[in-house]
């Protein structure tokens, strides 16, 4: 893509009234916004494009006690953020599962707190706690395994 | 009197924000499609509700007196905003506007839908705290907010919100204004403003409630005695203690995060973070911080980026960055 390609977007843009055009070609993805303001932005990344929200953590590599990939038996909860993991909804309280509990999609699981923000997450699948992976009061990254659930 | 329909109510308060020198009863209804028989009752229940209007020698309408209430149409008058308070619901007194927004929730409200209060007799804060209220006093609201992109992590939503509440409170109450990490708003060292942000639903999208309390035209004397010690209002800390306009406040607050809730969908991050690091101004300071894993963590703050988390340098020397969603009772010495 060079600048007359630029300009034909832009052209594009003004005849059709567009505020934002995003072309998306060989891997690399051009967004072109016009601020009323600021004229004409261009911002160029390479696809996938970044993910909003403070970027996920790099991949987990597995852990090594994890169920073998072909155990379709077992379902893995993991963390949909990042946060503190908290097993109760308060200090006093007892933990919302257990190993050996039951879970059905909406029984919540795990408080995870991020900067204040106490985030109940779902089982969202259900069967019978195998594993708590985590412990409380630990710090878990996005992806992180919480808990193993034997389907029934 | 018959109801008038807020739409129109907005549509003919917005003709007075555009032309504050007054205009003819023909011109309004020029331009906002109303008849001008239709205009008088319109004035007169505006009337009924606290504005005041004047009239001029050539038969213009000024609009002469505004009340002191975050009526929903006057709220939307003026709002430069096309995502947030497109409904807004509005409640003299309420328990909790955050109860109300999560009922709001589960009846698929959209996206932005706003609940304002002029009294909060049960205002919550983090851990179900009490969020005092004095009615008419204060600014206290909760947002219902998608995620997105469905990714995103409430966190961010923490800085965007106390971000735009600090740059309202600095632009419209001329206080100097500094973010305590991570949801709290200070002026001179006391609390003025307060977030919490709820995330109940794990559904697609997902969808977070946020709850913002401003304390805005209380006296030092509207505190209770124990309150006063940490904190303060807006027109306590303002020079000839004049109050401020709530709903102005308001409006600000919300054109702030509606811009910074943008960004964040296109994946932009660095105006939002400069932004927040001039507020917060964690940079230097040394920070105390409960770590799930490394325990309490002291040092002295090198950077601090939203996606990639504090970069402290610690008693050894060692340089480390921890994620901000990772630290707990966070203090600064």
């Amino acid at each position: 893509m060079d600048v007359r390609d630029l300009k034909k977007i832009v052209q594009i843009m003004n005849d059709n009234d567009l505020a934002e055009v995003v072309v998306e070609e060989e891997g690399r993805k051009l967004k072109v916004r016009k601020h009323e303001t600021r004229g004409v932005e261009v911002v160029a990344s390479a696809v996938p494009a970044p993910v909003a929200g403070p970027a996920p953590a790099p991949p987990q590599t597995p852990a090594t006690d994890g169920p073998a990939p072909d155990d379709a038996s077992v379902h893995v909860i993991t963390a949909p953020m990042v946060g503190t993991y908290y097993s109760s909804p308060s200090p006093e309280s007892a933990a919302y599962v257990e190993t050996g509990g039951t879970v059905g999609p909406e029984t919540v699981v795990c408080i995870l707190e991020a900067m204040k923000v106490m985030n109940e997450i779902k089982a969202e699948c259900a069967g019978t706690v195998v594993e708590v992976c985590v412990e409380n009061g630990q710090a878990v990254d996005y992806g992180q395994p919480l808990f193993k659930v034997k389907k029934p | 009197m018959e109801k008038i329909q807020e739409s129109t109510l907005t549509a003919f308060l917005n003709e007075f924000r555009l032309f504050p020198d007054g205009l003819r009863r023909d011109i309004i209804a020029d331009r906002t499609g109303l008849t001008s028989k239709e205009l008088p009752a319109i004035r007169e229940y505006l009337e009924g509700d606290g504005f005041g209007f004047a009239d001029d020698e050539e038969g213009r309408w000024m609009l002469a007196g505004k009340p002191d209430r975050l009526l929903p149409y006057w709220i939307q008058a003026g709002l430069r905003c096309d995502r947030l308070a497109q409904q807004v619901f509005y409640k003299e007194e309420v328990g909790s506007t955050q109860d109300v927004a999560f009922e709001l929730m589960v009846e698929g409200r959209p996206h932005g839908t706003l609940v304002v209060a002029e009294h909060q007799t049960g205002g919550r804060g983090r851990g179900d705290r009490e969020w005092h209220s004095t009615p008419f006093k204060g600014v206290q609201f909760s947002l219902l907010l998608d995620l997105n992109p469905p990714d995103t992590f409430a966190s961010v939503l923490t800085i965007a919100i106390a971000t735009s509440v600090a740059r309202a409170i600095q632009d419209v109450a001329g206080v100097p204004a500094r973010i305590k990490f991570p949801n709290d708003v200070l002026v001179r060292g006391k609390k003025v403003a307060g977030i919490l942000l709820e995330v109940k639903d794990y559904g697609v999208p997902r969808r977070a409630v946020a709850g913002v309390g401003i304390n805005v035209n209380q006296l030092a004397v509207d505190l209770p005695e124990p309150v006063r010690e940490i904190a303060t209002s807006l027109r306590a800390e303002r020079r000839g203690q004049e109050p401020i306009g709530r709903p102005r406040l308001l409006r600000y607050v919300l054109r702030e995060l509606e811009k910074w809730l943008e960004r964040i969908a296109a994946g932009e991050f660095q105006d939002l973070e400069n932004a927040w690091n001039r507020f917060s101004a964690m940079e230097g300071k040394t920070v105390v911080f409960r770590h799930g894993g490394e325990g309490t963590v002291e040092g002295k703050v090198l950077d601090a980026s939203i996606q990639k988390g504090l970069l402290l340098r610690l008693a050894d020397g060692t340089e480390k960055r921890f994620r901000l969603e990772h630290l707990s009772d966070v203090r600064f010495t």
